[in-house]
């Protein structure tokens, strides 16, 4: 304890005033600024100590900064119960350990403070730059660990560093091990992120514009992996379905009345199933969904998941059972079926209902179109053909449409005819409705690039979709996509083919320039290097480390999994040991010194081992006096080596090698006999 | 040659009972041209081991006691002023002896110290800014009492390292007491003595300490010791290459001692606690010197690996 309570050696501060500059960077943009200025404060005031100019500050100054301090959260969070709040305490009480860092029992408690700083970055993104940033910052720290002790390596930074590396390095098999093995537990606080981060991705409602932004960013949304062997969708089968709104204000899509958004609808979990039409091969896949803040799960038509915490929503979507703010992976089946979505469970009259509510006023010229064909008599089939006729002979698909006015379906079908999907996702699901047929918007992404190198598919936010669905009696809901009767490559070849121009004049990053092919594989590489990253590592959670843990052992028992941890540890030190005899082995011992080890070996088999510093002369007296019945022989071999190593005799080498064919020592036992 | 030595250890044997090794050790270092200090107690025969040695060797033996009050000219000699001649007169000072007995050096000023310990190191002296050569063998026995006894000035790391050896002699067995006290005078043996060889047949025996040959694998094992006092935790600081050399020379007289031409490990393990204890310093001031080279012999492996 003593030495805890001793001071700090002067070059450690620094190391430590590093390690916590690392540490708390990351944090630079989340947390209030006061927090920084006070670090920024505290830090200068510790510096003015180390040069010798001011005191340690005194009891009164350390309780109106934590007075200070506790204002600043009160005020800056109104809840507390959250990660943000949490985390600025933790970074606070970090900050102001500073002030009284005397001792070295301080430093440590410093250091160590900041092994656990740095892992809370990884409560917040847990991406590749994450990881190497709270790599370097162990790294760092274990470094300062190192100064602390050994006050010369204080000094010399990069050899410190070095050394930390590489201490790091060789507990790279241990981390391994416990990654593999430890019980992977859920997480124990489900601390909600306060943070007023616009959710991203797809909105739960739609209006005319809602895609223009997501078009212009190339982040990607998901990522779908196939199970072993099977093919991925066609492009124009790559419709990813997300959300159904069947409530229509006027200008507005929401998810209907009698479900609330906040909630992302009505789930029925894993109750539901008749809805789904299991007929045909079933496409099995995973899809790795980046966060979106709300609970929709992106997957194709008629899908099954069962994956906890995944729920099935009526209008065969599924959803998560709370906002997802981190990576997740899910499980999904989809069934192709026979014919369109919930044929053979019909249309209930609540159902029908929705589907085909209207506002009561509004675009008249859409209505009385809708209405025109009703009358001429077309069946449903009939006006889907006619409406999808119209789009075809008129319409201009575009990302930039002009700005509509109140009534927007009106605006959009007979003044500007230039849109996007949702334009005409929208104004066709309401004519459809005029006319009688009950229809709804599906919102979603159509398309995906497909990575052969590494079989899987992404897809990005430009990706993102609304189409329609329309009820055919007999045929359930059948998939419509007005889009494609306007712009078909925008199905086939994606929105990058589709309009070229307007892509490109966007801000794309990496992806604008998709057709420059190196720049191309980077990003690829790039990503399925995330893609690799996030499957492997981020994703390991108890099921799969128990699926990997069947592979590897055949069955998940505490014994097995002892006995190969046992293995593991014995082949490595089995390893090690024969590497550092390797290099300690120097160069062999002259031909005289082999012969008389041998000897002696010979000899300690027999139960009389020479001491490490005993002489032959010494040796040879012992045995004489405790085997006489050796004592010539042992004395010749003796006289043979000394004359062969000290005498430069090169005769008594082949004398010695002679006297030790013949010389065959018994056992200890004779030894016994023969003294007793 | 293999008659002479046998016969000197027990000529001096004969004045000193029952202390043959350290008898043998000393003459060692005399053949290896080094210089001996005894660490002992007063009244443990310091003196009489050298005067015997004087005596057996032929040697021309003085004997300078050192006291606290003593200078340097008191040593090496003085140059007083002639009024015959009307010239300065150098008066050789004891140092101009063959053997010369520094008794008790360290209740000495360390000034009075290094005069002595340059004599023994340079072979000569410098008064007035003549030099003068010291007779042929010239051969330092000194005494010092063990430093824990006051009024004393212990000797410095490295001017113990100008002694090839230091032992310490001990009480007697109770064998060669009881003849002590049953009236061996060795006043009267030593007097009884006669000198066993001339001072040019030692200066012939030392030329040939320098014959006696090491081979390779001894010389691994000396390496061996010395790299284990410079990495071993146990020590502070390990056997410079002049201790090294030291010790393979002290090993080489006594290989010669004992009629061999070639040294022989044992040799080297006979004579390292003498050459290598005041050379070396234990981490721990716990463990006295000697045990310090005990494990030091114990730890290294006298056979290659």
């Amino acid at each position: 304890m003593t030495e805890l309570r001793s001071l700090l050696p002067r070059d450690t501060l620094l190391w430590i005033l590093v390690v916590q500059a690392a540490v708390l960077l990351p944090y630079a943009l989340t947390l209030p600024w006061w927090v920084f200025a006070c670090w920024i404060g505290v830090t200068y005031w510790r510096l003015q100590v180390y040069l010798g100019k001011w005191e340690l500050p005194g009891n009164f100054v350390k309780f109106v900064l934590i007075l200070g301090c506790t204002a600043g959260l009160i005020l800056t969070f109104k809840r507390w119960y959250a990660l943000e709040p949490l985390v600025t305490l933790l970074a606070v009480a970090f900050t102001l350990k500073n002030v009284e860092l005397a001792t070295r029992r301080d430093a440590f408690f410093i250091v160590s403070l900041a092994f656990f700083v740095a892992a809370t970055h990884l409560l917040f993104e847990q991406g590749i730059p994450q990881a190497v940033y709270a790599l370097g910052c162990i790294v760092l720290a274990t470094a300062a660990l190192l100064a602390m002790n050994s006050p010369a390596s204080a000094a010399a930074p990069r050899r410190t560093l070095k050394r930390a590396g590489k201490m790091l390095l060789q507990a790279v098999p241990l981390m391994l091990i416990l990654f593999i093995v430890l019980p992977r537990l859920g997480p124990m606080w489900s601390v909600p992120q306060t943070g007023g981060e616009a959710s991203t991705g797809l909105s739960d409602s739609m209006e005319p514009g809602a895609f223009g932004k997501l078009s212009k960013s190339a982040r990607p949304a998901f990522r779908v992996t196939f199970a072993d062997g099977m093919a991925p969708p066609a492009p124009p089968e790559r419709y990813w379905r997300a959300l159904v709104f069947s409530h229509f204000d006027g200008r507005k899509w929401t998810q209907g009345h009698r479900v609330d958004p906040l909630l992302g609808g009505k789930v029925y979990w894993k109750s539901r199933r008749e809805d789904i039409d299991r007929s045909g091969n079933a496409r099995h896949y995973q899809v790795i969904l980046e966060p979106t803040r709300q609970t929709w799960l992106p997957a194709l038509a008629q899908p099954e998941s069962d994956t906890r915490g995944v729920g099935e929503k009526p209008e065969n979507l599924l959803a998560y059972i709370r906002p997802v703010t981190k990576r997740m992976a899910y499980e999904v089946v989809s069934w192709p079926g026979s014919a369109g979505i919930a044929a053979g469970a019909g249309l209930s009259e609540v159902e029908r209902e929705i589907n085909l509510q209207l506002p009561s006023r509004g675009n008249e010229r859409a209505r009385a179109l809708a209405e025109s064909w009703r009358k001429d008599g077309m069946d449903a089939h009939e006006v889907v053909q006619a409406a999808l006729g119209e789009y075809y002979q008129s319409f201009v698909y575009t990302l930039n449409p002009p700005v509509l006015g109140r009534d927007s379906v009106d605006g959009f079908l007979f003044e500007s005819r230039a849109g996007f999907c949702e334009h005409f996702a929208g104004s066709f699901v309401y004519l459809m409705r005029a006319a009688g047929i009950p229809a709804r918007v599906v919102t979603g992404y159509l398309g995906g690039e497909w990575i052969e190198q590494q079989n899987y598919m992404i897809v990005h936010d430009f990706d993102a979709h609304a189409w329609a669905e329309v009820w055919l009696p007999g045929e359930g809901w059948t998939r419509v996509d007005p889009t494609a009767a306007v712009a078909p490559e925008r199905v086939l070849d994606g929105l990058q083919n589709a309009l070229p121009e307007e892509f490109r004049a966007e801000d794309f990053g990496l992806i604008e320039f998709s057709h420059i092919g190196w720049l191309n594989a980077l990003r690829i590489q790039w990503d399925m290097l995330n893609y690799r990253w996030y499957r492997s590592v981020v994703s390991f959670d108890a099921d799969q480390q128990e699926g990997l843990l069947t592979r590897l052992l055949g069955e998940v028992s505490g014994r097995r999994i002892a006995l190969a941890l046992g293995s593991v540890f014995g082949i490595a030190l089995v390893v090690l040991a024969a590497w550092l005899h390797l290099i300690n082995r120097g160069k062999p011992a002259p031909r005289p010194e082999r012969l008389y080890r041998r000897f002696c070996q010979r000899l300690a088999r027999a139960g009389l081992p020479r001491e490490k510093g005993e002489s032959p002369r010494d040796y040879a007296l012992r045995i004489c006096r405790v085997a006489p019945h050796w004592g010539g022989m042992v004395n010749s071999i003796t006289a043979a080596y000394e004359k062969a190593a000290y005498f430069d005799d090169s005769t008594a080498e082949q004398q010695l090698a002679r006297l030790l064919k013949t010389f065959w020592p018994a056992s200890r036992a004779s030894v016994q006999e023969a003294t007793s | 040659m293999q008659k002479i030595i046998p016969a000197i250890v027990a000529d001096v044997g004969k004045v000193l009972l029952g202390k043959e090794h350290q008898i043998k050790l000393a003459i060692a270092c005399l053949l290896a041209r080094g210089h001996l200090l005894i660490e002992d107690l007063p009244g443990m025969g310091k003196t009489t081991l050298a005067h015997t040695i004087a005596a057996v060797m032929g040697l021309s033996y003085k004997r300078v006691q050192f006291t606290s009050d003593m200078l340097p000219a008191d040593i090496v000699g003085v140059s007083i002023f002639d009024r015959e001649s009307s010239s300065f007169r150098f008066h050789e000072g004891p140092v101009f002896s063959q053997l010369l007995l520094a008794d008790e050096i360290n209740r000495t000023s360390p000034k009075t110290q290094s005069a002595l310990l340059e004599a023994m190191e340079e072979g000569q002296v410098t008064v007035d800014g003549e030099t003068r050569s010291l007779p042929q063998p010239f051969f330092v026995i000194a005494t010092q009492n063990p430093l824990e006894q006051s009024g004393t000035f212990g000797l410095p790391e490295s001017q113990l390292d100008r002694f090839l050896m230091r032992i310490s002699l001990g009480y007697p067995t109770p064998e060669a007491e009881r003849a002590l006290y049953s009236g061996v005078d060795s006043r009267a043996e030593l007097a009884r003595l006669q000198p066993r060889i001339k001072p040019e047949t030692l200066q012939k025996m030392q030329a040939m300490v320098s014959q006696v040959k090491a081979t390779e694998s001894l010389l691994d094992y000396l390496q061996r010791l010395v790299q284990h006092t410079r990495q071993s935790p146990d020590f502070a600081c390990g056997l410079s290459p002049r201790g090294a050399l030291a010790l393979l020379h002290a090993a080489r007289a006594w290989a010669l001692m004992h009629a061999r031409t070639h040294v022989i490990p044992e040799d080297i393990q006979a004579v390292i606690p003498a050459v290598a204890a005041h050379r070396l310093q234990s981490v721990t001031d716990g463990s006295s010197d000697s045990t310090l080279v005990d494990r030091l012999l114990n730890q290294v492996d006298v056979i290659a690996a």
